[in-house]
């Protein structure tokens, strides 16, 4: 009965929002206004699943809900919310995801207007065709300018904004106004239920009784409860067991999906690199000829190590990694070894913030504690014998007496930033070894940088020093362009005169000397004093260039502790307990957990 | 837990605030002396429930410098309380801040222990600590104190303090003795953020203190008090036998205890509760007749514990295993096993026929032990 529906009662859309102007606050507004579920019930933004991005406000993963809603000209429409994750490690994911879209939501805060990470998203769904409906969100702040927003919104996007809902996604204001918008302006999808069918992946997942769910728009033709499914890019196929619609945290099971609808895919699935993101599903039956375009592999550009803080749950990080791998295509590891840190794994990852996120996850969801080592890129090493090395981990680098030459990863990066700040960012980029490309006026106010950096200086806080050097306004894009010769040393830590194989790092030699001497004035403030001195020292190939001492400490000792003080004292003992717990005990020194990846923030 | 009741009440009051000192306390603000009182007073008959039936072994009058108040405010406050001869009664007391009159009227009205806060006879150490009084009126008080016949004193040291040396630090220890005072409590300086010293420190206008020499003038508190026979009994207080000030060791035993005054804390019914820290907010509160209490702590059972633990360590006795396992029916060793032969192997604590305590060196690190009974 449903997929009888005509194709203009669908519309299938996403939102975009910079961060905290209150995406999955509208999202859970319409899934509300619609009648799924009624506030009560409704667990607080549905949309956002993992317990990381709430705290963290962002959208990881993508998911989407259906919803049914009634427009005033009395006929029911079904509204597909896909959602987006929102951070440049998963710009791929982004793109998939609008693509599965044919409108998008913009929300604007009107307090705070149209910001860096808006623009990028915009500018993606407006290369992929998508109609975008401006909200002004935010309303009933006191500083609420939604007037000069919408004028913000015209002259910055160049897109028609004198019809933007005003609302308050929080309060509950105008939300409907919102609903009737979505159908009177975004479009409705193309019926092409007559060619061979092809369904855009735009997320799977894992799921212990189903195996792995596929969500897929499909673009073409028709998608049966009865067929054999033909992943393309992959090249896999299975017997589909389950097909259907999806609501907030459930599914609708139906027995077909046509062409312009939203749903899921269930298939006796073992293993989501099977179903990789931007595949494209068609039938094994009336197979189409080319897969939709934009299917990228997924590429480890960052890797680190991952020990269990405890060296005897080796087992249960190796369970967690691979637990975390079956929803997760783009998490690779191997098992590795150190000297101070005893077992764990070589982890890759998309980048920098996809390896939080990793990270994050095994301490929450597996009660872990963890310790990552300095993140680092794949080096291509040739040995003076001849013979080529690629090294993802320091201490696999041989003895530079053994190396003919080194090349390191070089990516493109594509800056967008307001013009009043491209010298700060052009400063940046040339002290980050980066090569100038090209220099574009987008606008009157924002300019797009190009240059080609080194990957190993992006991977080390570029982002933040992009973000604090532009005032959160700068927005970044890169991917890997090629391989350069490099003169590339390796450094190492020595904590009470043991070098410690996990602190060391490869950088650059005209940065060597600056890096190795801040590193250890950012370790002599991270390791807590002990009852004896412990120097910290730096040191390329033996040659000590840096060195802090970490003073000794005779007494840990609350002196005075009466009536008042015992609850204080109590907190002031917690707060040290805590501290305890994250320490790593390396050779004769502790050293806190933390000490492993706030070093490489040194720019902070 | 109905046995005796212990009362601390607080008098905020100061003639002017050390460079040190972090407590809730004022100068200046003689002019609140008496809604201060007026609401202390409401206070106290707000917990007559609390007070009816119970025994009131000690009451402690600190600060803040209580001596800085007219002595009728004291009066007024100690006429709250029923109380007998056996009560100990202390009131804390600054030189400088006392007359030989007021120690007469003290005893009068049933004071039986003066505290006195000299910290230093050094006048060079008094100047840096910012104390208004010189090392002769500090003797002469407590001459004055002996005269009118207190003989349960104290005198509160601090060591440790950037420019202290030992010798001066070992000529206080001298005077004490000297004088037969029979209670010492001898503090290794902590700078507290925000007072007037860690501003200075922060600003390299004092040294850093020397943690090695702090270390070196605690070992010569206990050494050379011992020679007068003034005992360690608690990480920093010394006493000759007799003279174990009785209130404070009922904090380390968890007695039961009302505080009354501004940020003074209670420990009643298993509940720790504060007062609010905001002297205007105590009155208002008060002039409604509502209690101001700001904070309120049921304690879990695993709290009890861990404070039992860890306050009876700080005391030299130690924690009886018998007495433990009559509190909680559990027994000691078994249940820390691994970390009491951790701490012994560290040499931070030792055991005799039936108790465990901390080691000298335990007493320098004592935040470690604590934290592994958290």
């Amino acid at each position: 009965m449903e997929s009888n529906l005509k194709k203009d009662r669908i519309r299938n859309f996403c939102i975009i929002a910079h961060i905290d102007h209150g995406k999955s606050t509208l999202a859970d507004r319409l899934i509300e206004n619609t009648g799924l579920l009624t506030s009560r019930e409704m667990y607080n933004q549905v949309l956002d699943n993992m317990d990381i991005e709430k705290e963290r406000g962002i959208t990881i993963k993508s998911q989407a809900v259906r919803m049914v809603y009634k427009h005033k000209d009395g006929k029911e429409y079904i509204l597909n919310l896909i959602d987006t994750p929102g951070h440049v490690d998963f710009s791929y994911e982004v793109s998939r995801s609008l693509a599965a879209c044919d409108g998008a939501i913009l929300v604007v805060d009107a307090a705070q207007g149209v910001e860096a990470q808006t623009l990028a998203n915009v500018y993606m769904a407006i290369d992929n065709n998508l109609e975008i409906l401006p909200v002004i969100n935010k309303i009933d702040l006191p500083a609420a300018r939604p007037e000069y927003v919408i004028e913000e919104i015209e002259n910055i996007i160049g897109i028609e904004a004198h019809h933007a809902p005003k609302i308050s996604a929080k309060n509950r204001i105008n939300i409907n106004e919102v609903l009737e918008k979505i159908v009177q302006y975004l479009p409705a999808p193309e019926d092409r239920s007559d060619l061979p069918a092809r369904a855009l992946i735009f997320d799977s997942k894992f799921d212990s009784y189903k195996g792995v769910i596929i969500y897929c728009r499909v673009m073409d033709g028709v998608i049966k409860l009865t067929d054999t499914i033909h992943l393309m890019n992959t090249d896999k196929e299975y017997q589909v067991v389950e097909i259907g619609y999806l609501k907030p945290g459930g599914f609708i099971p139906a027995t077909e999906l046509t062409s312009g609808e939203v749903g899921y895919i269930t298939a006796s699935i073992k293993n989501v690199e099977d179903t990789r993101v931007g595949d494209t599903v068609t039938t094994a039956e009336n197979r189409a000829t080319t897969p939709l375009s934009g299917y990228k592999e997924a590429v480890s550009m960052v890797f680190c190590g991952i020990y269990p803080a405890d060296g005897s749950k080796y087992n249960v990080l190796k369970d967690a990694l691979m637990k975390l791998k079956l929803n997760d295509a783009a998490l690779m590891f191997e098992p590795e070894s150190s000297a101070a840190l005893g077992f764990g794994f070589r982890c890759g990852f998309l980048g920098l913030l996809h390896m939080e996120i990793i990270q994050e996850r095994i301490e929450r969801e597996f009660d872990l504690d963890i310790i990552t080592t300095a993140p680092s890129v794949i080096y291509k090493v040739t040995k003076t014998n001849g013979e080529v090395l690629n090294v993802d981990n320091p201490t696999n680098l041989p003895p530079a007496s053994e190396i003919d030459f080194m090349e390191e990863p070089i990516a493109k990066a594509i800056i967008i930033v307001p013009s009043e700040y491209v010298g700060n960012i052009m400063e940046l980029c040339q002290d980050r070894r980066g090569t100038f490309i090209h220099m574009e006026y987008i606008d009157d106010t924002r300019t797009k940088l190009d240059y080609e950096i080194p990957l190993n200086e992006i991977i080390y806080d570029f982002f933040d020093a992009l973000k604090s050097r532009s005032k959160g306004y700068a927005s970044l894009d890169y991917e890997i362009l090629k391989y350069e010769k490099s003169k590339l040393v390796k450094m190492d830590i020595l904590l009470n005169q043991e070098v410690i194989d996990a602190l060391s790092f490869i950088v650059h030699e005209s940065k060597a000397y600056a890096r190795g001497r801040r590193m250890a004035e950012k370790l002599k403030d991270q390791i807590p004093r002990h009852q004896f001195e412990v120097p910290v020292q730096a040191a390329i190939g033996g040659k000590i260039i840096a060195r802090e001492t970490v003073r000794a400490y005779r007494k840990d000792v609350i002196a005075k502790c009466y009536g008042g003080d015992i609850s204080r004292k109590k907190k002031l003992l917690e707060k040290q307990k805590e501290g305890k717990k994250r320490m790593r005990q390396l050779g004769s020194v502790e050293v806190p957990q933390e000490a492993f990846m706030s070093v490489l923030k040194l720019d902070t | 837990m109905k046995g005796d009741l212990r009362i601390y009440v607080h008098i905020p009051f100061c003639k002017s605030k050390c460079n040190y000192c972090d407590f809730n306390s004022f100068a200046g603000m003689d002019y609140m002396f008496k809604p201060y009182f007026k609401s202390l007073i409401t206070e106290i008959a707000l917990y007559a429930n609390e007070l009816r039936g119970r025994r009131i072994d000690s009451i402690f009058i600190g600060g803040g410098t209580p001596s800085y108040v007219d002595v009728q405010y004291i009066y007024e406050v100690l006429d709250c309380f029923k109380f007998d001869q056996a009560c100990e009664v202390t009131i804390e007391a600054n030189p400088g801040a006392i007359a030989y009159h007021n120690f007469i009227q003290y005893r009068q009205m049933g004071i039986n222990r003066i505290s006195f806060g000299i910290q230093s006879f050094c006048d060079r150490v008094l100047m840096y600590m910012g104390r208004v009084h010189n090392r002769a009126t500090a003797i002469n008080n407590i001459l004055e104190c002996k005269a009118s016949g207190f003989n349960n004193i104290n005198a509160d040291l601090i060591f440790g303090y950037p420019k202290q040396t030992m010798e001066n630090y070992e000529e206080s220890l001298n005077v004490i003795k000297s004088l037969e005072i029979p209670h010492v409590s001898c503090y290794s300086l902590s700078i507290e953020e925000g007072t007037l010293l860690d501003k200075m420190v922060k600003k390299g206008l004092m040294p850093y203190p020397d943690e090695t020499l702090d270390r070196a003038m605690y070992d010569l508190s206990i050494k050379s008090l011992q020679k007068a026979n003034i005992n360690q009994y608690e990480i920093s207080n010394f006493a000759k036998p007799g003279y174990e000030c009785r209130h404070n060791i009922g904090y380390w035993k968890r007695d039961e205890y009302l505080g009354f005054g501004i940020s003074a804390h209670s420990l009643f019914n298993e509940t720790r509760y504060s007062n609010t820290d905001d002297i205007h907010q105590y009155i208002a509160t008060l002039n409604k007749y509502e209690k101001p209490v700001v904070d309120s702590n049921v304690l879990t059972q695993e709290e009890i514990l861990s404070e039992y633990i860890i306050l009876r360590f700080r005391l030299n006795s130690g924690l009886d295993i018998i007495d433990f396992k009559k509190e909680f029916d559990l027994d000691f060793e078994k249940t820390y096993k691994d970390k009491l032969t951790n701490l012994i192997t560290i040499g931070l604590l030792d055991k005799s026929s039936n108790a465990y305590y901390l080691t000298r060196l335990g007493m320098d690190f004592a935040n470690k032990v604590f934290v592994e009974f958290m």
